[in-house]
């Protein structure tokens, strides 16, 4: 097996986390918000066949959960963008991911988002972190969830630090 | 988040339950997504409804982007500073689903070709 080279810093500049009850009743969002500076994309794009997950997890070793587990829909102004499957993840740390296949078809400087919304939960408040995952796609022509695998994975608010519902923003 | 290992052992054990003791569901029976790419005036909005079949998703397809963009628009709206292009972005994509101009995509197979989608204009 072959060592992946090293390019560098790949991760976001900077990631806002935001939750709240959706305009639709019975229904609650969350949403991040993340842009690259030049020279981060330069490094995250160098990567063999890139892929990015901004990771929305939640606190659920407590079993309360202000968002349901399935995604009712989701969204992205990133270009190639896909829901994740949870399928494998930890029951105690529930996942929520709208990610891009497509890291060489980022912009620098230009603000992304990722959005998604679930039925309310059993919990009118939770916490939470988000993971800025790099992955790569297997083989590189395939697009699909099921294609792509993680690499590596920087902790934006790590400590559960992300207040559900409300709004953070960090840097790294 | 997933690992190579927990895919293969998913697949295999789909594998045997879907293949070998005949679990599959019937066609309107099926969980099922709707993937759409709107055009907006720098790019593209993508938006994903899933629906317990495939009809259930069609038709709450358009309440389902007006959903998404009424909270995007709000939280947008309340952030300091605006973020302008955000909410341009938004807005286009607004505009040109209520004319109809996007592309469906199926994104969710592993399908080889211009970057493993299936686009057909509507």
């Amino acid at each position: 097996m072959t060592t992946e080279r090293s390019c560098g810093d790949w991760w976001p500049s900077w990631i806002n986390g935001r939750s709240n009850p959706s305009s639709l009743a019975g229904q609650r969002y969350g949403r991040t918000k993340f842009t690259w500076s030049s020279t981060r994309l330069s490094a995250f794009q160098c990567y063999t066949d890139p892929t990015f997950e901004p990771d929305f997890v939640t606190y659920n070793y407590d079993g309360k959960y202000y968002f349901s587990k399935s995604v009712q829909s989701w969204s992205t102004d990133m270009p190639n963008g896909y829901l994740d499957t949870p399928f494998a993840d930890s029951a105690d740390e529930r996942v929520y991911t709208v990610g891009t296949s497509r890291v060489t078809h980022l912009d620098p400087g230009r603000t992304y988002y990722s959005y998604f919304r679930t039925t309310n939960g059993n919990s009118g408040s939770d916490s939470a972190k988000v993971v800025a995952q790099r992955g790569r796609r297997i083989p590189s022509w395939c697009d699909s969830t099921w294609c792509i695998f993680a690499q590596e994975s920087v902790i934006y608010f790590n400590g559960w630090t992300l207040p559900v519902p409300g709004t953070s923003t960090m840097y790294r | 988040m997933k690992r190579v290992a927990s895919v293969v052992m998913g697949l295999l054990a789909w594998g045997f339950t879907d293949g070998f003791l005949g679990g599959h569901l019937a066609a309107d029976q099926t969980p099922a997504s709707v993937v759409i790419e709107v055009p907006t005036g720098d790019g593209a909005v993508t938006f994903g409804v899933l629906g317990k079949d495939q009809r259930d998703a069609e038709e709450r397809l358009p309440s389902e982007v007006a959903t998404t963009l009424d909270d995007l628009e709000g939280a947008a709206l309340s952030e300091s500073p605006r973020a302008s292009r955000h909410i341009q972005r938004l807005r286009d994509a607004r505009t040109a689903f209520a004319q109809g101009k996007f592309n469906r995509i199926n994104s969710q197979l592993p399908v080889p070709g211009a970057v493993g989608r299936q686009v057909a204009a509507l």
